[in-house]
């Protein structure tokens, strides 16, 4: 049989799809826990992948670095936008 | 029912295929099955046949632990409760949409990062002062928020002067992970991507537009601006949340993705 180097290469790549598809999609094996089994506690931050580590903590009394500022303007000056929108109550524009 | 799912760290989303006989209050919530207070969702449907729950995580655990009840009976094993049945748990990837980030701006690289270290961890970590490893960005982790001893409602604020965020640890320990970033990338907005810092639409279209962009999932930022909104009903936030809704309504269709 005349296998052609083509032939070859479309296989391989139909090979490499399946592949994909079929790890892309993967069915769990239900393993039911009961609640008292759940414990939680003693968790350990080292473990953490480095993309997931808390952020640095200062220490106590050292200082805050000084954030740069972009789109400052005279009217933003002493306003502390808040996540619910509420500037009446406390703070003056 | 509580089922256990090795997720290692790897950005999924959850199928959970779910059976009811009538119609039924199903909630499912996702946890962290190491870290405390680290839930990464939490929402509940109606479901009278067979219904899918996605739940999108564009960070997870090493293990999670998925709760399915119904929430007449409350959280009782399989075969116990026989009004709901979890049919099966699948792994997909996590379909996202970078492209409608700016990760060119060195900025929202870096507080993505930022944010997602600090909203992943939040359940556990100790008030303090938080900065990012650039030193461009820094959270005060509060125990309330509060002016002149009065505990304020807010989740969050950011400071123009200084840029720096303040966050209610109180608040913020109660929220998911996906209601975490939807607060950070909010604030966030205010200062470095909008046009007008004031301007509260602009910045909650700013922030989801990342949010959205990074795989998290749209009915979290519903539901944290709907609480937060809740707090405060004015007419104000009912624009803005109809605007939010419209935002994310069209955000798969590519039909919103600048600010107006």
């Amino acid at each position: 049989m005349n296998v052609r180097k083509e032939h070859l290469i479309y296989a391989g790549v139909g090979v490499l799809v399946l592949l994909i598809l079929i790890n892309s999609t993967k069915e769990v094996e239900l393993k039911e826990i009961s609640e008292d089994k759940v414990d939680i506690k003693n968790f350990d931050y080292t473990n953490l992948p480095s993309e997931l580590k808390p952020p640095y903590r200062l220490a106590e009394g050292e200082q805050l670095p000084r954030p740069i500022r972009k789109n400052l303007n005279l009217q933003g000056i002493s306003i502390k936008p808040r996540f619910d929108n509420d500037f009446q109550r406390t703070y003056k524009i | 029912m509580i089922f256990s799912v090795p997720t290692r760290y790897e950005e999924i989303t959850l199928l959970v295929k779910v059976r009811t006989y009538e119609p039924q209050k199903i909630r499912i919530k996702v946890i962290d099955a190491e870290q405390p207070n680290t839930t990464f969702t939490d929402r509940y449907k109606t479901i009278n046949g067979e219904s899918i729950f996605f739940v999108r995580m564009p960070v997870s655990a090493k293990e999670v632990l998925v709760y399915v009840y119904n929430e007449a009976y409350g959280n009782l094993e399989q075969g116990i409760d026989k009004s709901v049945e979890v049919v099966s748990i699948t792994k997909e990837p996590l379909e996202k949409k970078l492209d409608v980030i700016d990760f060119s701006n060195p900025l929202v690289r870096s507080f993505v990062n930022f944010a997602t270290r600090f909203s992943y961890n939040a359940g556990s970590l100790p008030s303090g002062n938080y900065v990012s490893d650039d030193k461009q960005f820094v959270i005060k982790y509060l125990p309330i928020i509060e002016d002149n001893g009065v505990e304020q409602t807010t989740p969050a604020r950011i400071d123009i002067d200084s840029g720096i965020i303040e966050v209610s640890k109180k608040q913020f320990i109660e929220y998911t992970i996906p209601n975490r970033m939807a607060i950070l990338l909010h604030e966030f907005s205010h200062i470095y991507l909008n046009d007008n810092v004031d301007d509260e639409v602009e910045a909650d279209l700013n922030g989801l537009l990342i949010y959205l962009g990074l795989g998290y999932p749209r009915i979290e930022a519903f539901e944290v601006f709907a609480k937060t909104f809740m707090n405060n009903p004015t007419d104000e936030n009912g624009m803005r949340f109809d605007r939010i809704k419209n935002f994310i309504d069209n955000f798969e269709t590519y039909n919103t993705y600048l600010y107006d």
